[in-house]
């Protein structure tokens, strides 16, 4: 039986095996790496930590037995019959060594050369591992779960309502039942409480979860335990703390379990804090009970669950989705009042958290890569035009007795050197350039606390491009040594070099083409973004500061006392010289996670499932103003007489329900949904998006009394330039009104709405660096190409000019081969993107990947630079003296 | 060709080697876990140095490659076996050392706990 093909890290293992002596390797390799393999999958190597662990102990052994061997065999091998002990392996590590210094000392000798080449392997090698490192810590890094791969998450879908996503507790209970390949499954609600007693009042994010949840992941509490069954079927007063909170919030006390909070002004036990690695969804703060919905309307009705569950052993995705299907059958039967249309659908964990950026992040990836390859190009012409012109040392050295092999050894130090030099300033590089997309990203990566540059992975791939990388810097040198032969070159200068220039100019066209590509697409994404921002939002966002604040359920039972409370801040807060207006709202203006609700239109007879969906807004009376929504119609609420019950809606709803009917006056249905409460539209105001890349939802606003709702968001318009000074005189003003209310995400509305352009952004941003590095090294590129070929044909130039052949003409023919070949790569490369045209398509906004303004400004570009470039080479071909052209040969 | 490290002591690790080849012919990757397990602990022994002591083993012909008793398993690689010389070699080791414990109980030169 054949043994099977070497995976990475034993190529790796393979590459160090070179260090032992040629006899030792023959004879003991295959038990070698098959020890190697073996050792690998050992319990004591598994996980990251105990890769690194062996790899250490691999490399320690491999010093440690080098060294002795080389010993052994240099004190009593056999005796060489040569003079040059470098063919016999006895003397091969001294002999290196040698080569090692000879290649510092010639790349001393030329520092210049040394520097350029090293910057650029250095700045192409580390931005490709930075971005690497993004890739590995989102996409590929496993979560931190027991088997993390069999996770699920578990969704209620419905056919005409592409907004909803979660599931009623019912169905959630019959898909627990009826999925047997789902080992386990668990529900969760997040809600907003307030932590009183521990310090200043905090503002929490509390998931209330059903009993299982902490075994779906297997997670198990570092203190105290998880909720029992019947603590949650009772939703019985105690709750798990997560291991963040524990550490901010009480210090780490040991002693925290039995301990009574204040949450929302109720008393709840703590029964348990969870572990460091387990805070699932990712911002949970506490845990609390998920008591069962015994309603039996409400159980098929109230869409407030979220699923997550593990994969029976033998399993399968497709299985479930098999099973899923019945599921969903079997409800819609059983229910069709509230089933009809309902779906069931599974994801994988990790591809639910990454699964939105994973596109970018692929298409940024090979973004670099390809400009990975421009860098090396750059390095590897070079390296050519080094060797070319060592190359009357070289013949020199030939004729004095120096081996062809031992001539390719000095070449293969010196590329090692160059290569490795590069690779460690890459490791500065792709440190700072982690850090730096971490920070361009602000927040908005999913799972970017596992972006590091420091994990295994991220550093074998570093290794691995740096030695690809040297190779781009050895491969030239040695095939420009293959073709010297001595005599030709000890007679004359400049032989034909014709091929040479071709190979030049192909390296030049290859280098244009990749930029052009680049370019190209940073230009599409910045115009995405720009499409993006000019969005009409519907609100006027300048001058108006948000924040959320959370009411205590226990001191603000009702919607009266809500909105009580809030009309009396608001008339605070306009107390205030610099402030104009202030309003609350349910859901700022551009937040896609708003509230739903089915529109019920009375006098229309539509059965239940089939109802339409609107967004659901409840606000207080100035909210309008204070953003600046516009009115359109009608009147907006403002002190209405106690029990009336109101609502205004936007543009596209009266159009979309109302198209050949005045809408106000007409009567629809709150979200109780029972006969008492109709409500009358009283206005109609402009229409404002929920997502800046989506259509405006048809929206209902109703006025605060009447939805009770706890955490609000507060919008203040203020003459202020900067609005964020008004913050502490609002915060005192709040503190007088009710002390314990904490105070969340403060920012200015302008922010707040540009969040939703922060992952396009970050995707422009990063591929206009790439492409202007790509422009710089080509830039490069092109000029050492011009100066090379200016300085072969000096003698032809000279000739030409005393002849009496115009200067400018000189010019002009340098410069018009170079826009020739410019417009060869743009061709080549406008072909290339054209093909993968369609991995862009998911990022961009507003624009076609072949967008003729785009690609024409990225033409336009390569063919500046290729001109300026040639620009100084080719005036001083132009003004050369041309005796001393002449003469110097 | 004979060559100077003839004349040289045996390495530790060659002398575990023999122990365990003492009691049967095994394989490298058996070997070296018999070894680690005697040894105990933590204690993992590193490839380069198993091979190297082999090696070093099978040029003083103390340790020769046995004819693979399993003819339908080629992947488990060669198969080792402690030569007559090597048992020679391997007794006159423990001979030393069993020399130098007791001279040293003889002037008290403490030697460590004994793990029965």
């Amino acid at each position: 039986m054949m043994r099977p093909a070497p995976v990475a890290g034993e190529w790796l293992f393979l590459l160090l095996l070179r260090i032992y002596p040629r006899q030792f390797r023959e004879r003991y390799s295959p038990e070698l790496l098959d020890t190697f393999r073996r050792d690998r999958r050992r319990p004591r190597f598994s996980g990251h930590v105990g890769a690194l662990r062996f790899w250490r102990h691999v490399l320690a052994d491999l010093a440690r037995t080098a060294v002795s061997e080389r010993r052994h065999q240099a004190s009593g091998g056999h005796r060489s019959t040569t003079f040059d002990r470098s063919h016999t392996s006895t003397g091969w590590g001294q002999a290196f060594g040698q080569d090692l210094i000879a290649g510092v000392r010639g790349l001393v000798k030329q520092p210049g050369y040394a520097a350029i080449v090293i910057l650029t392997l250095g700045l192409g090698i580390g931005a490709t591992t930075a971005v690497f490192a993004v890739v590995h810590g989102v996409l590929l890094s496993p979560l931190p779960y027991d088997h993390a791969d069999r996770l699920v998450r578990v969704y209620e879908l419905e056919h005409d309502n592409p907004g909803a996503r979660m599931v009623a507790y019912g169905n959630f209970a019959d898909v627990r039942e009826q999925a047997s390949s789902l080992e386990v499954l668990a529900a969760w609600q997040g809600q907003g409480v307030t932590l009183t007693g521990e310090g200043s009042a905090l503002r929490l994010d509390a998931r209330m979860a059903s009993t299982d949840f902490a075994r779906v992941f297997r997670a198990r509490p570092t203190l105290g335990r998880w909720f029992t069954d019947t603590e949650v079927t009772q939703n019985a007063p105690v709750v798990v703390l997560t291991h963040a909170l524990w550490q901010s919030a009480f210090g780490a006390d040991t002693a925290v379990v039995g301990r009574t909070v204040h949450l929302d002004g109720l008393p709840h036990e703590v029964i348990g804090v969870m572990g460091p690695t387990f805070r699932y969804p990712g911002e949970t703060d506490i845990w609390l009970p998920l008591p069962p919905v015994r309603d039996a309307v409400g159980q098929r009705r109230w869409h407030r669950h979220s699923m997550v569950g593990r994969l029976a052993d033998g399993a399968t995705l497709d299985g479930l989705a098999v099973e899923l299907q019945a599921v969903g059958s079997r409800l819609e039967a059983a229910y069709p009042d509230y089933n009809k249309n309902n779906y069931f659908e599974a994801r994988p964990l990790l591809d639910d958290m990454v699964g939105a950026r994973r596109q970018a992040l692929l298409v940024l990836l090979g973004a670099v890569s390809v400009l990975l390859i421009i860098a090396c190009v750059n390095a590897a012409s070079l390296s050519l035009a080094r060797t070319l012109a060592r190359a009357h040392e070289v013949a020199v050295r030939t004729a004095l007795g120096a081996s062809r092999w031992r001539l390719a050894r000095l070449v293969l130090a010196e590329s090692l050197l160059v290569g490795l030099a590069g690779g460690a300033v890459a490791v500065g590089l792709a440190q700072f350039g982690v850090t730096r997309l971490l920070a361009l990203t602000v927040d908005s990566l999913p799972r970017a606390a596992q972006v590091s540059a420091w994990t295994p992975e991220v550093l074998a791939f570093g290794l691995m491009t740096t030695l690809l990388a040297s190779l781009a810097v050895t491969v030239p040198a040695l095939i420009g040594r293959r073709g010297e032969a001595m005599p030709q070159t000890l007679r004359a200068r400049g032989t034909d070099t014709h091929t040479v220039m071709r190979g030049r100019q192909l390296l030049v066209v290859a280098q244009l083409s990749a930029a052009f590509m680049l370019a190209a697409g940073a230009g599409l994404l910045l115009k995405s973004v720009h499409q993006l921002t000019s969005v009409e939002s519907g609100v006027a966002p300048e001058g108006v500061l948000t924040f959320g604040i959370g009411l205590p359920a226990a001191r603000y039972p009702s919607p009266q006392a809500v909105s009580t409370f809030v009309d009396q801040l608001v008339d605070r807060f306009e107390h205030v010289p610099s402030i104009s207006s202030a309003a609350a709202t349910l859901t700022a203006p551009v937040d896609p996670y708003g509230w739903y609700n089915s529109l019920t239109i009375r006098g229309r007879d539509v059965a239940p499932p089939d109802l339409p969906h609107v967004s659901y807004i409840a606000t207080s009376a100035n909210y309008f103003d204070t953003v600046g929504i516009p009115l359109l119609a009608g009147r907006t609420y403002d002190n209405e007489p106690r029990g009336s019950q109101v609502v205004v809606i936007n543009e596209t709803a009266a159009r979309q329900f109302w198209p050949d009917q005045d809408p106000i006056g007409q009567k629809i249905l709150g979200r109780a949904s029972d006969e008492t409460s109709w409500t009358t539209i009283i206005g109609v105001v402009g229409d404002v998006r929920q997502a800046l890349d989506q259509p405006v939802a048809p929206t209902t606003y109703i006025p605060i009394a009447q939805e009770y709702v706890t955490d609000l968001i507060m919008v203040v318009r203020t003459t202020e330039t900067n609005t964020l000074a008004v913050m502490p005189r609002l915060r005192d003003l709040l503190a007088q009104a009710d002390r314990d209310i904490p105070v969340t995400g403060i920012m200015p509305l302008t922010e707040r709405i540009g969040l939703t352009t922060t992952a396009p952004t970050f995707n422009a941003v990063l591929m206009s660096t790439f492409a202007g590095i790509a422009l710089l090294l080509a830039a490069a590129g092109v000029f050492a190409m011009v100066s090379f070929s200016v300085a072969q044909r000096h003698r032809e130039f000279g000739i030409r000019i005393a002849v009496g052949a115009g200067r400018p003409r000189i010019f002009l023919d340098i410069l018009g081969t170079n826009l020739r070949l410019a417009a060869v790569a743009i061709s080549i490369g406008a072909i290339c993107l054209l093909l993968v045209g369609q991995t862009l398509e998911g990022l961009l906004f507003g624009v076609r990947p072949a967008d003729a303004a785009s690609l024409t400004v990225a033409a336009l570009v390569i063919m500046g630079v290729s001109l300026a470039a040639g620009l100084w080479p080719a005036r001083r071909a132009a003004g050369a003296d041309p005796l001393v052209a002449l003469r110097n040969d | 060709m004979t060559d100077n490290r003839d004349s040289a002591p045996l390495s530790t690790v060659a002398v575990e080697v023999m122990m365990v080849l003492a009691e049967g012919p095994l394989h490298g990757y058996a070997i070296k876990q018999r070894i680690e397990a005697r040894v105990g602990g933590d204690f993992v022994l590193g490839s380069g140095s198993l091979y190297q002591a082999l090696q070093r083993l099978e040029r003083r012909q103390l340790v020769a490659e046995a004819a693979s008793q399993d003819e339908t398993d080629p992947r488990r690689g060669r198969v080792y076996r402690l030569e007559p010389a090597g048992r020679t070699a391997l007794a006159a080791e423990l001979g030393r050392m069993k020399r130098l414990l007791s001279d040293a109980r003889r002037h008290r030169i403490a030697v460590g706990t004994e793990k029965g």
